[in-house]
C-alpha cells in the first residue's frame, strides 16, 4: 500500500506480529474465562446441597425480607427463605434445564438435519416445518407448549427442546449439503457403501463442530428462555427455585428488597455470559475466518 | 422478477399452512381433556361437557382444524374463555402498547447498532473494536426482562427519575410523558437486539471491506465516510436486514415479557392472564398473530432484497 523503508517495514511487521499474538492470547483468555465460569456454575449446580447454607424451602417467618448479612449472604425473601440457598438451587435447576435442552435438541436436531441434507424428499418436508416453527418466537412457543403440557420441569425441558431442535437441524442440514458434494463421499458412494454408513460414519463426524458451537449458544438461550418463562409464572412451578421464578417473586418486593432481584440476576447473567464466551471461543477456534 | 415473487408467495403460503397446523396442534398436546384442564378439578362434568361442546372439542380433529382455520381466515380467532370477549378484539386492544414498545426498540436498536458495527469494522483489531465486542458480549448475555428489573431498581427506586409502572399514550398526554414511561422498557428491550445487530453489522462489514471495489474506491481518493456508509454498508445490508426482520417478532414477544415488569397493559399481561387461566383460544390467537407478523415482515424483506440486489431475482430464475 504505502512505500516504506525496509526498517520501517520490519518495525511494522514486528508490531503486527505482536498485536496478533496479543489478540490471540486475549481471545484465548476470554475462552478460558468463559470455560472457568461455566465449570464453576456446573460445580455449583452439582454440589448445591453442600454449598447451600439453608434448606431452600425452609420458611422462617420471623426473618422475612431481611437484608443480606452474615447469616443470610443474599438476604431472605417474603417467606423468610434464604435467598443464597435458593439461588444456588435455582442455578442447579436452570443448568439442568439448559443442559437437557441442549442435549435433546442436539441429538434430535442432528438426526433431522442429516436426513434433510442427505435425502432430498425429506428435505422439503423437514425444512418447511422448521421454517414454520422458526416463525414463532421462542418464548411464545415455550409458553404455549408448557401451558398445554402442564407446568413441570420435565415439560419445560420438552418445550424448550421442541423450540430449539429446528436451529440445530438447520445448521446440520447446511453442513451436510456442503459435505455431501465432496469427492471423498462420492468415492465411498461409488464403492457401494450403505447410506447409513455414509451418513453416520463419514458425514456426521465432519459436521459436528459447527453444530457443537450452536449447541453452546442453545444452552445459553435455553437458560434465558427458561428464566423468562418462569418469570412470567409459566415455567418451573413454585416452590422449586429456579432463577426465573425467584425473580418472579422478587418483582413484588422490588422497592423494599432489592437483594431479592439483584443476586439471582447476577447469577443468570454470569451463567449466560460464561456460555456465550465459551461458544465464541469455540467458534473462533473452529472457524478462524469468522472473526 | 414475477417468477421470484411467485416463488416467495408460494413458499410463504406453505409456511403459513404448516404454522397454522402447528399452532392448532398445540392445544391437542394436552394430556387428557382440554376442557377439564381449562375448568380445573372443581368444575362439574356438565360444565366440562358444555365447554367442550362450545370449543368444538367433540368434533373430529380434521373438522376442528378446518373450522378453526376457516374462521381465522375471516378474522375470527374464537371466543376468549376467560374474558368472554372475542379473541381478536382482545388482542387488538392490547396490541397498541406492545407494538409501540417494539417499534421504538427497533429504532433504538438500529440507531445504536449500525454506527457501532461500522465503527468496529473500521477499527478492526484495535482497542475500540475490542470495546465494542465487549459491549455486545455483555449485551447478549443480559436478558431484557432482567435488564428492565435492574433499570427499575436504579432509576425508579434509587434515583427516582422515571416512572416505573404504567403506560401513557401520546394521545392521552404529551410526547414527553409518553417517552418518560417507555424509555426504560425500550432500553431494556433494545439492548440485547442492539448487541446482536452490532455483531452482525461488524462481521458483515468486515467481509465487504476486504473486497476489491472498496480498495478501488479508496484508491480513487473517496472520503472514508462515503466509502463506509455508501459503498460498503449497502452491500453489507442483506444479512443486516435479515437480522432486523427477525428481531421485530422477537422484540414483540420480548416486549410482552418486559411489559409485565412495568405493568404496561399490553400483550404480555394478556398472555400471563391467559396462561394462569388456561385460556387456550387466547394463547393460540396471540401466537398466531405474532407469528403472522413475523412471516409478513420477512416476506416484505425478501422482496426488498431483490430491490437492493437485483441479482437475487436472476438467480431465483435459474434455480
Amino acid at each position: 500500500m504505502k512505500k516504506k523503508s525496509d526498517k520501517a517495514n520490519m518495525k511494522q511487521g514486528l508490531w503486527e506480529y505482536r498485536k496478533l499474538v496479543l489478540k490471540n492470547f486475549l481471545s484465548k483468555k476470554l475462552v478460558v474465562l468463559g470455560f472457568v465460569i461455566t465449570v464453576v456454575m456446573a460445580l455449583i449446580a452439582i454440589f448445591a446441597p453442600v454449598i447451600a447454607t439453608y434448606d431452600p424451602y425452609e420458611v422462617d417467618v420471623v426473618n422475612r425480607l431481611s437484608a443480606p448479612s452474615i447469616l443470610h449472604f443474599f438476604g431472605t425473601d417474603q417467606l423468610g427463605r434464604d435467598i443464597f440457598s435458593r439461588v444456588i438451587y435455582g442455578t442447579r435447576i436452570s443448568m439442568i434445564v439448559g443442559l437437557c435442552t441442549a442435549a435433546i435438541s442436539f441429538v434430535i436436531g442432528i438426526l433431522l438435519g442429516l436426513m434433510a441434507g442427505y435425502v432430498k424428499v425429506l428435505d422439503n418436508i423437514i425444512m418447511r416445518i422448521c421454517e414454520a416453527m422458526g416463525a414463532i418466537p421462542p418464548i411464545l412457543m415455550a409458553i404455549a407448549l408448557v401451558s398445554a403440557l402442564g407446568a413441570s420441569i420435565q415439560n419445560v425441558v420438552l418445550a424448550l427442546s421442541i423450540v430449539y431442535i429446528p436451529t440445530i437441524a438447520r445448521v446440520t442440514r447446511a453442513s451436510t449439503l456442503s459435505i455431501k458434494e465432496m469427492t471423498y463421499i462420492e468415492a465411498i458412494q461409488s464403492q457401494g457403501a450403505k447410506w447409513s454408513r455414509i451418513l453416520f460414519r463419514h458425514i456426521a463426524p465432519n459436521i459436528l463442530s459447527p453444530v457443537i458451537v450452536q449447541t453452546t449458544y442453545i444452552f445459553a438461550s435455553a437458560i434465558i428462555t427458561e428464566a423468562a418463562l418462569s418469570f412470567l409464572g409459566a415455567g418451573v412451578p413454585a416452590p422449586s427455585p429456579s432463577l426465573g421464578n425467584i425473580l418472579y417473586e422478587a418483582k413484588s418486593y422490588i422497592y423494599n428488597a432489592t437483594w431479592m432481584t439483584v443476586f439471582p440476576s447476577l447469577f443468570t447473567v454470569l451463567i449466560v455470559l460464561g456460555l456465550n464466551l465459551f461458544g465464541d471461543g469455540l467458534r473462533d477456534i473452529i472457524d478462524p475466518m469468522s472473526n | 422478477m414475477i417468477r421470484y415473487l411467485c416463488k416467495r408467495i408460494f413458499s410463504t403460503v406453505c409456511t403459513l399452512l404448516i404454522l397454522s397446523i402447528l399452532i392448532f396442534s398445540i392445544i391437542h398436546l394436552t394430556p387428557g381433556d382440554p376442557a377439564r384442564i381449562m375448568l380445573g378439578s372443581d368444575a362439574s362434568q356438565e360444565e366440562v361437557d358444555a365447554l367442550a361442546e362450545t370449543l368444538g372439542l367433540n368434533d373430529p380433529l380434521i373438522k376442528q382444524y378446518i373450522d378453526w382455520i376457516g374462521n381465522a381466515l375471516q378474522g375470527d380467532l374464537g371466543t376468549s374463555y376467560s374474558r368472554n370477549g372475542s379473541v381478536i378484539d382482545e388482542i387488538q386492544s392490547s396490541m397498541g402498547p406492545t407494538v409501540t414498545l417494539a417499534v421504538w426498540a427497533q429504532l433504538l436498536t438500529i440507531v445504536i447498532a449500525l454506527p457501532l458495527g461500522v465503527f468496529a469494522a473500521k477499527k478492526k483489531g484495535k482497542v475500540q473494536d475490542s470495546a465494542v465486542i465487549a459491549f455486545s458480549l455483555l449485551g447478549i448475555s443480559i436478558p431484557s426482562f432482567l435488564l428492565s428489573l435492574l433499570l427499575v431498581i436504579l432509576f425508579g427506586v434509587r434515583l427516582q427519575w422515571l416512572p416505573v409502572a404504567g403506560y401513557k399514550t401520546i394521545a392521552s398526554s404529551d410526547l414527553a410523558t409518553h417517552l418518560s414511561y417507555i424509555v426504560l422498557p425500550v432500553i431494556s428491550l433494545a439492548m440485547m437486539q442492539a448487541a446482536m445487530l452490532t455483531r452482525m453489522t461488524r462481521a458483515s462489514m468486515i467481509d465487504v471491506i476486504n473486497n476489491d471495489y472498496i480498495k478501488t474506491a479508496k484508491a480513487k481518493g473517496l472520503k472514508q465516510r462515503v466509502i463506509l456508509y455508501k459503498h460498503a454498508l449497502k452491500h453489507a445490508m442483506i444479512p443486516i436486514l435479515t437480522t432486523i426482520g427477525q428481531t421485530f417478532a422477537t422484540l414483540l414477544s420480548g416486549a410482552a415479557v418486559v411489559e409485565t415488569v412495568f405493568n404496561i397493559p399490553g400483550i404480555g399481561q394478556l398472555i400471563v392472564n391467559s396462561v394462569s387461566r388456561r385460556d387456550y383460544p387466547m394463547i393460540q390467537g396471540i401466537v398466531l398473530v405474532i407469528s403472522l407478523i413475523y412471516i409478513v415482515i420477512n416476506f416484505v424483506i425478501d422482496i426488498f432484497y431483490g430491490i437492493i440486489d437485483p441479482r437475487i431475482w436472476i438467480t431465483a430464475k435459474s434455480k
